[in-house]
């Protein structure tokens, strides 16, 4: 009862010093405390003080009464100290094994270094190797809502600072965890780039499924999105592949090229298998768009070469057509892919056909067991066909005899006058 | 009526400048408890033009506090109550500068406060010990071996200073000093940082300054010895923990008692078990007397971290605790700053 008596009586004279001396005088309550303290004081002396000095506060005639006011703040005080506090009853019950911790690091190393990540969230590289390790920093990486939280989020959600948002992003925005992601999600608005990437890759890294399940529910009104996810590449592509995996009739408009250009720059061997997945999509636009891109990265895409052999056999002309172009761009370094695309010369589709012919003579310098399968569809009957087997045989004719003989023998059946003068430049080139 | 002795050494000067600057002082708050307001925005404006006249008064603790006064004042996010009870632990601290500080001038402090006159000196009127006169008055001690047990920082927006703080276990006594390092802001890069000690350190001499509970610690700059990282160092601190908490809170109940004394003392506790009770984290001894452990400011958990340090050290582990008064419930509580065991320490806080 005395413990919140005090707590009540120094709430009271706390407030009378805001007001005035003129209200405490006037104050109707501090009297009727000033007699409950004249009654305490029988048991406890020193409370006499306590009253003594309400009986100076509410004489409304004395000179001093604001200096009484004072007095009383002082003695309140010191009065509640003595008070005790509340008695911690019930069991208490063990803090549950952990460990084992280490934070033997000089505080002033530490310092230093949560200094440096608070003046730019960039340098968390200094801090980062330590968090699982250092105790001290548990609170301020995973726990502080404030300081580097805020300075991190802050930087990762603005719409500029480049790389430094980004690194934030990836590395601070999820060692704050899922008590961030409400933060990340609030008035997402893909248009806001690179922010909202930054927002979505660091949803994927806290949460995969969450991300999957923010970017599924929104991509039919924000399409774009999955666009700026792959801006952000690394760990987001993590998160692609998983929207890959689902059904894409809401897709449509889509960014794949942007998606996995971007994503090849920064994780090439991730973007190229998301893409190979998508090759066993069975919607065949998805399959092509992954192809076309396939195509547009060149090298780095080798990889696929032996999908893309496979999908020359895909059902639908568009997507053969496409695997055709693609492996003249990609399949250059590959030997096994020739046969195949001369093989395609025979499909039954005649863009196919010119598509194969056309990627024939970009594999390069044809080799000594390709050249008998080149003269073989020599007499191909889409002239578009024959003029691109007579650039790819053009390429060895100047060393091989056999691929000479049969351009002069093609010249004298050709038809085609356009034709004839492309064989006699080849031959040209050969003597020269 | 004889005219008034004019001082003529500076000792004497600077105590009638003291004298003018309390008189202000007292003067001031008279008017603030007569008219109350203090919080509006042209009185504190006022009270910020009258904090500037106690410039030259030689009174730099009662200026300081007079701007946090006004900092309370001024911050926009605080509720009523919080503001009235900041309010008037400042003010009750100001008041008492000048009845404590104008005793001391006169000569007519008497009792228990003629007893801590030295303790508060520094609190009541901005005095800057120097180390010779600390000598002087027999606060030099000799051959002291330390540990320290933590070190913090912080920045002072009012003083405009980072301050910096190494909590030292004295392995002779038990006691815990501080060593203080004061460093103004602007000038960071041209002033010596406080340093960390990972290894116990022994010092020739130091004067330990007046106080109560945790007081100053303050060596000539370079003598001190950094020693081998010893284990029986930690094992020795661990059995210097007190164990009964009900005599460290009488302790430091009789300190806060006296309003300008330190609101907050550093000791280090022997803990029979450290639990949970509810969502607190209360420390036990080994009598059952029960401490709850609290945070001292948002921001940063030390309680946090007890939760996961007091985990991997179960088996009667010394707390070195920061005492403080939760304004709150009028509660004393405990800020825990590392943890030991008789082989093992941690820091909690940064």
């Amino acid at each position: 009862m005395s413990r919140d008596f005090f707590n009540t009586l120094a709430e009271e004279v706390d407030a009378l010093l805001g007001a005035g001396c003129a209200a405490a005088c006037t104050n109707h309550r501090l009297p009727q405390r000033g007699r409950v303290l004249r009654e305490m004081a029988r048991q406890v002396p020193a409370l006499g003080t306590l009253a003594d000095t309400i009986d100076r506060v509410c004489q409304p005639s004395s000179r001093d009464s604001s200096r009484a006011l004072l007095d009383l703040v002082l003695v309140v005080r010191q009065t509640r100290v003595g008070m005790g506090t509340e008695a911690l009853k019930g069991e208490v019950v063990p803090l549950p094994p952990s460990g084992p911790w280490v934070n033997n690091l000089p505080a002033n190393e530490l310092y230093r270094m949560v200094e440096a990540v608070r003046a730019d969230p960039c340098n968390a590289d200094l801090v980062e190797p330590l968090v699982p390790h250092d105790l001290r920093l548990f609170p301020l990486v995973t726990l502080s809502p404030d300081q580097l939280g805020q300075a991190s989020a802050q930087i990762a959600l603005l719409d500029r600072w480049g790389d430094e948002g980004n690194r934030a992003a990836l590395r601070l925005l999820p060692a704050l965890g899922r008590a961030v992601l409400p933060e990340l999600e609030r008035d997402f608005d893909f248009s806001k780039r690179p922010g909202a990437g930054r927002r979505l890759a660091a949803m994927g890294l806290i949460d995969p499924e969450a991300a999957v399940q923010f970017c599924s529910n929104r991509l039919p009104q924000q399409p774009g999105m999955l666009g700026v996810l792959g801006k952000v590449g690394g760990p987001a592509v993590e998160v692609f592949v998983r929207v890959l995996a689902q059904p894409h009739g809401n897709y449509a408009n889509w960014n794949l090229e942007t998606i996995a250009i971007t994503l090849l720059n920064q994780v090439p061997e991730t973007a190229v298998q998301v893409l190979r997945s998508s090759l066993q999509s069975p919607d065949p636009a998805q399959r092509k768009e992954a192809i076309d891109l396939l195509e547009s990265l060149g090298k780095p895409a080798a990889t696929a070469v032996p999908d893309l052999i496979e999908a020359l056999n895909d059902r639908v002309p568009l997507v053969r057509q496409a695997a055709a172009q693609a492996l003249g761009q990609i399949g250059r370094s590959s030997s096994i892919v020739s046969p195949h695309l001369i093989a395609c010369l025979r499909d039954a589709n005649h863009e196919v056909q010119r598509a194969a012919a056309a990627a024939l003579p970009q594999l390069g310098v044809p080799g000594a067991k390709i050249v008998p399968l080149l003269i073989e569809v020599l007499d191909h009957p889409d002239e578009q066909v024959r003029l691109a087997i007579i650039d790819a045989l053009a390429r060895s004719a100047f060393r091989n005899k056999t691929a000479q003989a049969a351009l002069l023998q093609a010249k004298e059946r050709e038809v085609s006058a356009g034709v004839r003068t492309r064989i006699d430049q080849a031959l040209k080139r050969c003597k020269s | 009526m004889p005219a008034m002795k004019q001082p003529t050494t500076a000792r004497d000067k600077k105590a009638l400048a003291q004298r003018e600057g309390l008189a202000l002082l007292e003067k001031l708050l008279l008017d603030l408890a007569t008219t109350g307001q203090w919080h509006l925005t042209d009185r504190l404006d006022r009270l910020e033009r009258q904090s500037l006249q106690l410039g030259d008064s030689y009174l730099p603790n009662a200026r300081t506090t007079l701007r946090r006064l006004i900092q309370v004042g001024r911050r926009k996010n605080l509720g009523l109550e919080e503001r009235n009870s900041q309010a008037a632990e400042l003010i009750g601290r100001l008041w008492a500068m000048v009845q404590i500080g104008g005793r001391y001038l006169d000569g007519t402090l008497s009792g228990e406060e003629a007893t801590e006159a030295d303790a508060v000196l520094e609190e009541a009127l901005g005095k800057n010990w120097r180390l010779d006169e600390l000598r002087e008055r027999g606060y030099f001690r000799q051959n002291l071996h330390l540990l320290e047990l933590a070190h913090e920082r912080f920045e002072d927006e009012v003083t405009d200073l980072r301050i910096e703080v190494s909590f030292l276990l004295d392995l002779a006594g038990g006691a815990v000093f501080r060593a203080v390092n004061y460093r103004p802001r602007k000038a960071l890069d041209r002033t010596a940082e406080l340093p960390s000690y990972t290894q116990p350190l022994f010092l020739p001499e130091a004067a330990v300054y007046p106080g109560f509970l945790t007081r100053r610690i303050r060596w000539p700059l370079g003598t001190e010895e950094r020693l081998p990282t010893n284990p029986d160092a930690l094992r020795l601190a661990h059995s210097l923990s007190q164990p009964d908490f009900a005599r460290v809170l009488a302790d430091f109940r009789k300190q806060i008692k006296n309003p300008l004394a330190p609101r907050e003392a550093v000791v280090l506790l022997r803990c029979q078990l450290i639990g949970t009770l509810g969502d607190r984290v209360v420390l036990v001894d080994a009598g059952n007397n029960r401490l709850e452990t609290a945070d001292r400011h948002a921001g940063y958990s030390h309680v946090g971290n007890l939760r996961r340090a007091g985990g991997e050290l179960r088996e009667q582990p010394a707390l070195l605790a920061r005492l403080f008064l939760r304004p709150r419930d009028n509660a004393l509580v405990a800020q825990p700053l590392a943890l030991l065991s008789p082989t093992k320490h941690l820091r909690l806080g940064i």
